[in-house]
C-alpha cells in the first residue's frame, strides 16, 4: 500500500483517539447526567426531599381494582388499593401504613449502575490523552457495561414465585392488613410502574386437583398454585394494572442513544487502529 | 463432561503468554501464593519464595466473565481455599493447591467485594462469607457450600455497599461489620455468634447509619495497632476516622487531578495511599489521627480546610512506565510472622506483577526517589525466560527465517476422524497436520528432531490475511459433505475448501467485515438452509451461505450491534439473532424478511423459546470461557451417542464427583482418545492447544485393535503376575521383567479395589479371545507380527506412545529410564510439560510453561549439561509434586494404560512406522 495512504490513516486515527473520542466521551457525560438526574434521588446524604409523583392505575375494561401509587424517587411512599372482591361485591380500601415504604430496587440499581458509568467517563476528561485504542475499547466496554446493567435492570422485572411474593413483607405494608387471600407485587416493566393483584383461594388438602407448584415468573396466570406456610393456594383472578412513568421513559431513551453512541465509537475505533496495524505489517 | 471418565489435559501454550489483564488480586495467608484474577475471567495462581520471586503456576478456567474479586474461603492453614467472584454472578470456591474446583453456584446479582469469617455455631468454627455488591444487603454465604444463609438488612436508606471491613474487637465478643453505602452512609452491624443461629427468625438490622459524606467510596480499613481509627479513601479524597463515634479526623485530597483507589494503615501512624495510575504514597498521621497522643481528637468538629495535613512521608512509584489499557490494582498485605515484611502487590492491565516490600521501620525518604520496587515479573517475562521457550502444537512448521517468533495460530479445528488439526494462521494460511505427530515433536526429543518439514503437512493459501475460523461441517453433522472444510478471515471472506485434495472451491466475499464466527444450522431446518453454514460478521452481519449452490442465499446485516448468539426455529422457518445490547432479531430463512425485533422481557423469552425447542443446538460462542465449556458439553453429548460395543467399567469413578452422577452410570465412550481444543483466553490471542487424553478410551482403542489382530496373543493381566512372579521362565515379557516389577511396585500403592476393577474388566475382553489364543501359540516376542490396519494401528500406538512418554516420571529412575527409552521406545521430553486438571462442570486448571522452576533461583541458561540436569530434576518433581489430584490421575493412567500394554503383543513403542510415516 501507498506511503501517502498509511500516513493519511495514521493521522486519521490520531484525530480519532484525540479529538473525537473525546468529543463523544463528553456527548455521553451531558446524555447520562440528563438521565441520572431524572432519577431525581438525594444524593450523599443530603435529605433534600425528591418530589413526589402520583399514579393512577387502572386496567382497560375492569373496575375491580383501582390503585393510586405515589413514587418518590426510587420508593413508593404511599399507595391506595380499591379491591372489588368478586364474592361479596363489597369495595375494600387498603393504604400502605403511614411509616412504611416500599423501594423499587430496580430503579435504584439502574441509578447505580448509570452513575458508576458517568464515574467512569469523568475520570477520562478532555485532559486525559489516550495513548492507544485499545485504552478507548476497555473504556467503552466497562461504560457499556454498566449501561446494559442499568437498562436491564428496568426492561427486566425479576421473575419471582408466588411464595417469595407472599414472604416478600408487602402484604404487611397496608392497612388494614390485607386479607390472607390477596396477593400484591409492584414492579417495573421498561418505562411503566406495574401493580398485580392476586386473588388466591385455598386449596383443600382433600382436593382431587393435581398440585403442581408453579415457578418464578413474572406475571403468574390463574389457576397457578402454590404452597405457603403449609398452606396450598390456587390463583383464581389476576388483576394487572400499569402507569407510564414518563421520566423512565426518558432514561430508557438516554440509555439507548449512548449505548448506540459508545458501539460506533468501539466501531470506529476498531475498523482504524486495525487498519493502521495491517498496513504497517505489510 | 469432567465426569466419570479420566481424561487428561495437556497444555501446549506457545511463545506468546495468553492476556491477564488484572482485575483483582490476593496474598495467601501464608504468604506462598499470589492469586490474581483477569478480565477475561481467568485466575492465575503465582508461586512466591522467601525472597520474593515469583513464578506463575497454572491457570484456572471457569469464569465467563471479569473477575471482580477474591477472598480466602477456609481459616486452616492445610486447606488453601479461596473462592472467586465474577461480573456475571459466578461464584467458584477453588482449591488452589490443586487448582480444583470445589463448589460454584450463580447469583443474578455481581458481587464486588467478599471478606472470609469465622462465625462460632456452638463449640465450632463456621467459615462464613460476607459478599457485597449491586444490590442494597449484606450477604452472608456458606464458605463451605456457596449457599445465601441470609442477610444483613439495612432500615435507613438501604442502598449498595461500596466497600466493607470487619473489625475484630479483643475486649469484647461482639465483632462488627462496618460498610459505607454508594450515598456515602456509613453502616454498622454487630455480628455475634448469636447471629449465626437466628438464620430465619428475625433479620438482621444495622446497629448504626450515619452519613459520612464520602462519595464514590473505594476501600475502608480499619487499623489493626491502635484498634481506634479507620481509613475511608475516596476517588478524590482520602479521610481518617475515629473508630468510636465515626467523627472526621482528618481529610486529604487528592493532588493534581489524581484519583485514589485504595488504603490501608502501615502503622499504627502512617497510612499508605494508592491511585489509578498505579502510584502509592505513604503519609505520617497528624498526633490528632493518634490515640496514643495527648492531641487525640482535638481537631473534631474543625472544618475541613483547618484541620493538620498529614506528612508526605514516602512515594512509591512504578518502575517501568509501560503503557497501560486500564488502571493497575494495588493492594497491601501485612507481613506474616518473621518471613516477610508488608507487602504492597499490584497488578496490572500487561499481566505484570510488581511488589514493594515495606519495612517496619520506614524512614522519610526524598519524595523524588521513593521506595524501588522489591520485584516485578509478567506473565510474558516468564515465559520468555524459558529454555527451551514453551511450545506452540506447530511451531516447527510456522518459522520464518530472521523473524524471532513462529506465525501465529489464530484458529484451529480438530478433526478426530482423520486426527489431523487444521490450523489457521495470521498470514491466511491453513496447515494440515496429523495431530498426534505434531505433539509429539513438539513435546518430546527424538529422532524426529532432525527432519525437516516434520510431520507431513498440506498447506492450503487463499486467505489474504489472518483466519479468524474454521468449521468442519461433516464434524457436526453428516450430512455434509466430508471433503468440505471451511475458512472465514479478517479479509472478509469466506472459503469453501476440499480438504483431500486441498482445493479452493469457492470463495465467498458476502460480508463487510471480519468473519468471526462459522456455525451449522440444525438438523430440522429446511433442505435448502440443510447445506447451508451460518457466518457472522464484526460489520454486525449474518449470513446464510449455500455450499451446494455456492451461494448466499440469505443476508441478515444492519444489526446495530455485535451480534452475541445465534439461534434457530426451524419449524417456523426462524433465524434469532441476539446482539451484546440485548435485543432480538428474528428473520425468516426463507425469504430473509425481518420478522420482528424486540427488547427485554419479550427478547429473553423468544431466546429461552429456542432452547426449549432445540435444546441440543445451542450456540453461544462469544466468549472464549463459555465455547470451552460448551465444546465439552458437546463432546459428552456425542460421546453418549458413541457408546462402544465393548463394555468396560470406568476406572476410578470416585475420583471426579460430577454433578450428573446419576446419569454417570451409563458407559459412554467416545471413539476418540485424543481431542484437540483450541482455547484462547483473550479474542485477540493467539491459540493455546490443549489435548485431551481420554484413557478409557485409548485402552479400548488399544483393545479392540489387539482384538482384531488374528495371530495375536493376549496376554491378561493374571498371567502377566504369574510370569512377573515366576520370574526366571517368563523370559523378557514387555521388553524386561524389571519394568513389569517396578510397574507392580506402583501398582500396589495404588489401592487394592482399583486394581480389582481393572482386572474384572478386562476379563471380558479376555473372554472372547480365550478360543483364538487357544489356537495359537503364546509367542510373547511376536512383535514381527504386522498389525492389519497400520495406520489405525500408528495412530492409536502413536497417541500412547505421547501419553505415556509425557506421564513417566523421568528422572526417578535411572536404570528405568534408559529402559524405557531404548526398550519400549518411550521418548523424553523436550521440558516439564505442562498438564491440568479438570474439575466439577467443565472448571479445568493448566499448568503455565515452568510451573515448575525452582522459586527464587536464577533461571537455567546456556550450559547444555546444566539445562538437561535441570529438566530430568524438573520432570520427577512436576509428575509427582505439584498436586495431589494430578498425581493421582497420572498414576491412574500410567498404570491402566501399562496395564493394556503389557497384555498386548506388540507392546512396544518402538517400530517401523515413525519412518515410513503416515500413508493418507
Amino acid at each position: 500500500m501507498a506511503a501517502a495512504e498509511r500516513v493519511v490513516l495514521e493521522e486519521e486515527f490520531k484525530w480519532l483517539l484525540q479529538e473525537e473520542v473525546h468529543a463523544v466521551l463528553k456527548q455521553l457525560q451531558d446524555i447520562l447526567k440528563e438521565a441520572s438526574q431524572r432519577f431525581a434521588l438525594p444524593v450523599g446524604g443530603s435529605e433534600g426531599a425528591a418530589k413526589q409523583e402520583s399514579f393512577v392505575l387502572s386496567a382497560a375494561g375492569m373496575d375491580q381494582v383501582k390503585g393510586v401509587l405515589t413514587l418518590q424517587g426510587d420508593a413508593l411512599c404511599q399507595a391506595d388499593l380499591n379491591l372489588k372482591m368478586p364474592r361479596s361485591n363489597q369495595i375494600m380500601h387498603f393504604a400502605f401504613r403511614e411509616d412504611k415504604q416500599w423501594k423499587l430496587q430496580q430503579i435504584q440499581d439502574a441509578r447505580n449502575h448509570v452513575n458508576k458509568a458517568i464515574y467512569l467517563l469523568m475520570n477520562r476528561d478532555v485532559n486525559y490523552r489516550f495513548k492507544t485504542g485499545s485504552e478507548v475499547l476497555k473504556l467503552m466496554d466497562a461504560v457499556m457495561l454498566q449501561l446494559s446493567r442499568a437498562r436491564n435492570r428496568l426492561t427486566t422485572p425479576a421473575t419471582l414465585s408466588l411464595p417469595e411474593i407472599a414472604s416478600s413483607g408487602l402484604t404487611k405494608m397496608f392497612s388494614p392488613v390485607l386479607p390472607p387471600d390477596i396477593l400484591v407485587n409492584f414492579y417495573i416493566n421498561l418505562n411503566k410502574l406495574c401493580l398485580t393483584v392476586y386473588q388466591l383461594h385455598v386449596l383443600q388438602p382433600s382436593t382431587t386437583k393435581n398440585f403442581k407448584p408453579a415457578g418464578g415468573s413474572i406475571l403468574h396466570n390463574p389457576g397457578a398454585m402454590f404452597e405457603f406456610s403449609n398452606q396450598r393456594y390456587e390463583v383464581s383472578h389476576v388483576h394487572k394494572m400499569e402507569c407510564v412513568v414518563p421520566w423512565l421513559n426518558d432514561a430508557l431513551v438516554f440509555f439507548t442513544v449512548s449505548l448506540q453512541l459508545c458501539q460506533q465509537l468501539k466501531d470506529k475505533v476498531m475498523a482504524l487502529e486495525k487498519g493502521t496495524y495491517d498496513i504497517l505489517k505489510i | 463432561m469432567a465426569g466419570n471418565s479420566l481424561v487428561l489435559p495437556i497444555v501446549l501454550w506457545g511463545q506468546r503468554a495468553p492476556t491477564h489483564c488484572i482485575s483483582t488480586l490476593l496474598l495467601m495467608d501464608d504468604a506462598s501464593m499470589i492469586v490474581t484474577g483477569c478480565h477475561d475471567g481467568q485466575i492465575c495462581l503465582w508461586d512466591i519464595a522467601p525472597d520474593l520471586e515469583i513464578n506463575p503456576r497454572a491457570l484456572l478456567f471457569g469464569h465467563t466473565a471479569s473477575v471482580t474479586c477474591l477472598s480466602k474461603a477456609s481459616a486452616s492453614s492445610e486447606k488453601q481455599y479461596i473462592v472467586s467472584a465474577s461480573e456475571s454472578g459466578e461464584m467458584c470456591l477453588w482449591d488452589v493447591n490443586d487448582g480444583r474446583c470445589i463448589e460454584f453456584t450463580k447469583l443474578a446479582c455481581t458481587h464486588t467485594g467478599i471478606q472470609f469469617y469465622q462465625f462460632m455455631v456452638g463449640t465450632q468454627h463456621e467459615g462464613r462469607l460476607l459478599c457485597h455488591g449491586h444490590y442494597p444487603e449484606i450477604l452472608v454465604v456458606d464458605a463451605a457450600s456457596l449457599e445465601v444463609l441470609y442477610s444483613l438488612l439495612s432500615k435507613i436508606s438501604p442502598d449498595w455497599i461500596s466497600s466493607m471491613t470487619i473489625i475484630k474487637s479483643n475486649r469484647t465478643q461482639e465483632d462488627t461489620v462496618v460498610a459505607v453505602s454508594v450515598t456515602g452512609i456509613l453502616k454498622v452491624w454487630i455480628i455475634t455468634s448469636e447471629v449465626s443461629r437466628m438464620q430465619d427468625t428475625a433479620p438482621v438490622f444495622e446497629e448504626e447509619s450515619k452519613p459520612i459524606y464520602c462519595q464514590n467510596c473505594q476501600s475502608i480499613s480499619f487499623c489493626a495497632f491502635t484498634q481506634r481509627s479507620l481509613l475511608v479513601v475516596c476517588s478524590k479524597y482520602w479521610r481518617v476516622f475515629d473508630a468510636g463515634d465515626y467523627s472526621l479526623l482528618c481529610s486529604v485530597p487528592s493532588e493534581n487531578e489524581q484519583t485514589w483507589t485504595g488504603g490501608d494503615f502501615v502503622s499504627a501512624d502512617k497510612v499508605i495511599v494508592w491511585t489509578e495510575d498505579g502510584q502509592s504514597f505513604i503519609y505520617k498521621l497528624p498526633a490528632s489521627c493518634l490515640p496514643a497522643s495527648d492531641l487525640f481528637r482535638r481537631d473534631v468538629g474543625k472544618a475541613v480546610e483547618n484541620l493538620i495535613p498529614p506528612l508526605l512521608y514516602s512515594v512509591l512509584d512504578r518502575a517501568d512506565k509501560q503503557l497501560l489499557i486500564c488502571p493497575p490494582v494495588t493492594r497491601f498485605f501485612y507481613g506474616h510472622r518473621e518471613f516477610f515484611s508488608n507487602l504492597l502487590i499490584q497488578g496490572d492491565s500487561s499481566g505484570r506483577l510488581c511488589i514493594w516490600s515495606i519495612p517496619d521501620t520506614l524512614e522519610q525518604q526524598d519524595c523524588a526517589k521513593g521506595l524501588q520496587t522489591t520485584t516485578s515479573i509478567s506473565l510474558q517475562e516468564a515465559f520468555d525466560k524459558l529454555t527451551p521457550r514453551p511450545a506452540g502444537i506447530i511451531d516447527q512448521l510456522s518459522v520464518i527465517p530472521n523473524i524471532k517468533e513462529p506465525l501465529k495460530v489464530t484458529a484451529s479445528v480438530y478433526i478426530p476422524a482423520h486426527g489431523r488439526l487444521v490450523c489457521g494462521r495470521e498470514d491466511g494460511s491453513i496447515v494440515i497436520v496429523p495431530a498426534t505427530q505434531t505433539a509429539i515433536v513438539q513435546l518430546l526429543q527424538g529422532e524426529h528432531m532432525l527432519r525437516r518439514g516434520w510431520p507431513p503437512h498440506r498447506t492450503l493459501r487463499g486467505h489474504r490475511n489472518k483466519i479468524t475460523c474454521l468449521l468442519y461441517p461433516h464434524q457436526v453433522s453428516s450430512r455434509y459433505d466430508q471433503r468440505y472444510l471451511i475458512s472465514g478471515g479478517v479479509d472478509f471472506s469466506v472459503i469453501i475448501w476440499d480438504i483431500f485434495s486441498g482445493e479452493m472451491k469457492h470463495i465467498f466475499c458476502v460480508h463487510g467485515g471480519e468473519i468471526t464466527q462459522l456455525l451449522v444450522p440444525p438438523e430440522n431446518c429446511s433442505a435448502r438452509v440443510q447445506h447451508c453454514i451460518c457466518s457472522v460478521a464484526s460489520d454486525h452481519s449474518v449470513g446464510l451461505l449455500s455450499l451446494r449452490e455456492k451461494k448466499c442465499i440469505m443476508l441478515a446485516s444492519r444489526h446495530l450491534f455485535p451480534i452475541q448468539v445465534i439461534k434457530w426455529r426451524p419449524s417456523d422457518d426462524y433465524l434469532v439473532v441476539g446482539c451484546s445490547d440485548g435485543s432480538v432479531y428474528v428473520w425468516q430463512m426463507d425469504t430473509g424478511a425481518l420478522d420482528r425485533c424486540v427488547m427485554g422481557i419479550t427478547a429473553v423469552e423468544i431466546l429461552n423459546a429456542c432452547d426449549e425447542a432445540l435444546p441440543a443446538a445451542v450456540d453461544s460462542l462469544s466468549h472464549p470461557a463459555v465455547n470451552l465449556k460448551q465444546a465439552m458439553t458437546r463432546r459428552s453429548l456425542a460421546a453418549l451417542k458413541n457408546v462402544a460395543h465393548q463394555k468396560l467399567q470406568t476406572l476410578a469413578t470416585n475420583l471426579l464427583a460430577s454433578e450428573a452422577s446419576d446419569k454417570g452410570n451409563l458407559p459412554k465412550y467416545s471413539h476418540n482418545s485424543l481431542m484437540v481444543q483450541a482455547i484462547k483466553t483473550n479474542l485477540t490471542d493467539p491459540d493455546i492447544h490443549v489435548l485431551f487424553f481420554d484413557v478409557e478410551a485409548l485402552i479400548i482403542q488399544l483393545l479392540t485393535e489387539e482384538a482384531s489382530r488374528p495371530n495375536s496373543a493376549l496376554v491378561s493381566p493374571e498371567n502377566l503376575q504369574k510370569a512377573s512372579g515366576g520370574s526366571d521362565k517368563g523370559g523378557s515379557f514387555l521388553a524386561g521383567k524389571r519394568a513389569a516389577v517396578l510397574f507392580q511396585q506402583v501398582k500396589e500403592t495404588i489401592k487394592e479395589n482399583i486394581k480389582e476393577h481393572l482386572l474384572d474388566d478386562e476379563d471380558e475382553d479376555e473372554e472372547s479371545i480365550r478360543q483364538r489364543r487357544e489356537d495359537s501359540d503364546p509367542e510373547y516376542r511376536s512383535s514381527k507380527s504386522k498389525p492389519l490396519t497400520l495406520l489405525e494401528y500408528n495412530l492409536t500406538m502413536d497417541t500412547a506412545k505421547l501419553f505415556m512418554s509425557c506421564l513417566h516420571a523421568w528422572g526417578l529412575n535411572s536404570v528405568l529410564d534408559e529402559l524405557c527409552l531404548d526398550r519400549l521406545g518411550m521418548l523424553k521430553p523436550h521440558c516439564s510439560v505442562s498438564f491440568g486438571l479438570l474439575s466439577r462442570g467443565g472448571h479445568m486448571s493448566l499448568m503455565l510453561p515452568g510451573y515448575n522452576q525452582p522459586v527464587g533461583k536464577p533461571s537455567y541458561d546456556g550450559v547444555e549439561l546444566s539445562r538437561k540436569m535441570s529438566i530430568t530434576e524438573g520432570l520427577g518433581k512436576g509428575t509427582y509434586g505439584v498436586s495431589r489430584a494430578v498425581t493421582t490421575q497420572h498414576l491412574l493412567s500410567v498404570i491402566s494404560l501399562a496395564n493394556t500394554l503389557m497384555s498386548m503383543t506388540n507392546a512396544t513403542f518402538i517400530g517401523d512406522h515413525m519412518k515410513k510415516g503416515p500413508t493418507r
